[in-house]
């Protein structure tokens, strides 16, 4: 029992944390993640919007001078978030249709690797 | 001569010819630290920790770019052979799909909450006792619900916690009579400290920051609203991803290994072939080159496409290492 104090405390400290507010990726962006404009999307405080362009903050570590500056700079970049509105359906974009066919292929694919390997294993336990 | 497909027998020759000659020339007065294992894990580890410190302080970017495309695959290979083939699971079909199913799930965009009930797999396919096994589900499921709460604060905790993992693997291995290994422990802990205390900031911060990508390395690899523990979140994952590396492909496979005399590179080929077979031996070298040939044109593209492929294995060693803690006699 011992053994597994270790981990067991440290899933206590996991379950107890509080999240990091500084997630990176704002919520917002998050829950438009993969969709297209105009798409129906949830804010963080489950109030239903739809996914727009719109400008987003970050922190500008390449430009940060450790001896001037605390903390580094804030860039802005162009990004697609979820606001409060009415969805619209958008044909996709010209190429978004084999874009959104290779994104969907390609984890398929990645697992196919492993899987294949598993066969190749599986076949020669079963030779043995 | 052992046979095998020509292009990965010719490296492996060579660079046991490269080895004999570097042995002879510097005479037999090393020869014990190369013969007997607790001294040779001992230095070799304690090399590896500070080539990993090095590396870490001078180009902390190139090191998460290229280290994951060098290394990445062949140690994925290792995971496999040394957890799942040489500890008998693949005839445990239930700890396979238990442990690996919910590890594999992450290739669909499960994140940490999926994958961590690899964790509840472990506990209900362990060969333990009831109070074990219970207690590993609980601690799955605790896991799992803190995943789902934390989101990314647990994918970047997990991606940490597995680097940490493999060297705890590693120290559980098997019995020993020595304490030499306690060197590899002493130089990771204290490097450990000194990036994490901002020590080697002034040598580390600077390289980190001019790296190519740091606006997208550092948001990955760390959380929290401090930037200064951000930059010192980002360089300690650099450094303890490339000890995890170098545990898995030299610390633990000397360590498994029955007779404690290095081996030829050779007859390390012929055993890894032995284990897994010439056919995924062949295919993984494919992949590895395959991804150092993507890394070549777009090495952050290739990175990329390597952590979607190696997603599985962090939740994958933390069941089972929990399933090996368990059963341990």
């Amino acid at each position: 029992m011992r053994r597994i104090l270790g981990p067991a405390l440290f899933t206590l400290a996991l379950v107890t944390a509080a999240p990091a507010r500084a997630d990176v990726v704002p919520p917002e962006v998050t829950a438009c993640s993969g969709k297209e404009i105009g798409a129906a999307c949830s804010q963080p405080d489950s109030v239903a919007g739809a996914c727009a362009k719109g400008t987003c903050s970050k922190l500008d570590y390449s430009r940060w001078d450790r001896d001037a500056m605390s903390s580094p700079p804030t860039m802005q970049y162009e990004c697609v978030k979820c606001v409060a509105g009415t969805p619209q359906t958008t044909a996709p974009a010209s190429g978004g249709g084999c874009a959104l066919v290779a994104r969907r292929a390609g984890p398929w694919a990645l697992a196919a690797v492993p899987a294949l390997v598993l066969a190749v294993l599986g076949r020669r336990r079963g030779r043995r | 001569m052992i046979s095998g497909p020509p292009l990965l027998v010719a490296p492996a020759v060579a660079l046991d010819r490269a080895r004999a000659a570097v042995l002879s020339a510097l005479g037999r007065s090393l020869a014990p630290w190369f013969r007997d294992r607790e001294r040779r894990v001992a230095w070799t580890g304690t090399l590896s920790v500070a080539f990993a410190l090095v590396l870490t302080l001078v180009a902390p970017g190139a090191l998460l770019a290229w280290g994951p495309l060098v290394l990445g695959v062949p140690h994925l290979l290792a995971d496999g052979r040394y957890l799942v083939i040489r500890r008998g699971l693949l005839a445990r079909p239930w700890v396979l799909a238990l442990v690996l199913g919910p590890a594999a799930a992450t290739w669909f965009g499960g994140g940490a909450a999926v994958g961590l009930l690899a964790l509840v797999g472990a506990g209900l396919s362990a060969r333990a006792s009831t109070r074990a096994r219970c207690t590993v589900v609980a601690l799955g499921v605790l896991a799992a619900l803190a995943a789902g709460k934390l989101g990314r604060t647990a994918d970047v905790a997990l991606a940490h916690l597995h680097n940490l993992v493999a060297m705890a693997l590693w120290l559980g291995w098997r019995a020993r009579r020595g304490h030499a290994h306690l060197a590899v422990v002493a130089a990771f802990v204290g490097a450990s400290a000194a990036i994490l205390s901002g020590v080697l900031d002034p040598i580390a911060a600077g390289a980190l920051l001019s790296s190519e990508r740091v606006n997208e390395l550092i948001p990955q690899l760390s959380v929290g609203n401090d930037p200064v523990l951000a930059v010192r979140m980002t360089l300690f994952f650099a450094f303890a991803q490339s000890v995890h590396y170098g545990v898995w492909l030299r610390l633990i496979p000397d360590e498994d290994r029955e007779r404690t005399a290095p081996r030829p590179f050779a007859r390390s080929l012929e055993a890894l072939a032995r284990d897994v077979s010439w056919p995924v031996v062949s295919l993984v070298a494919l992949l590895a080159a395959a991804l150092l040939a993507w890394g070549a044109v777009d090495a952050h593209a290739a990175r990329d496409g390597y952590l979607r492929l190696a997603s599985f294995h962090g939740p994958m060693e933390l069941g089972l290492f929990l399933l090996l803690l368990v059963e341990k006699p």
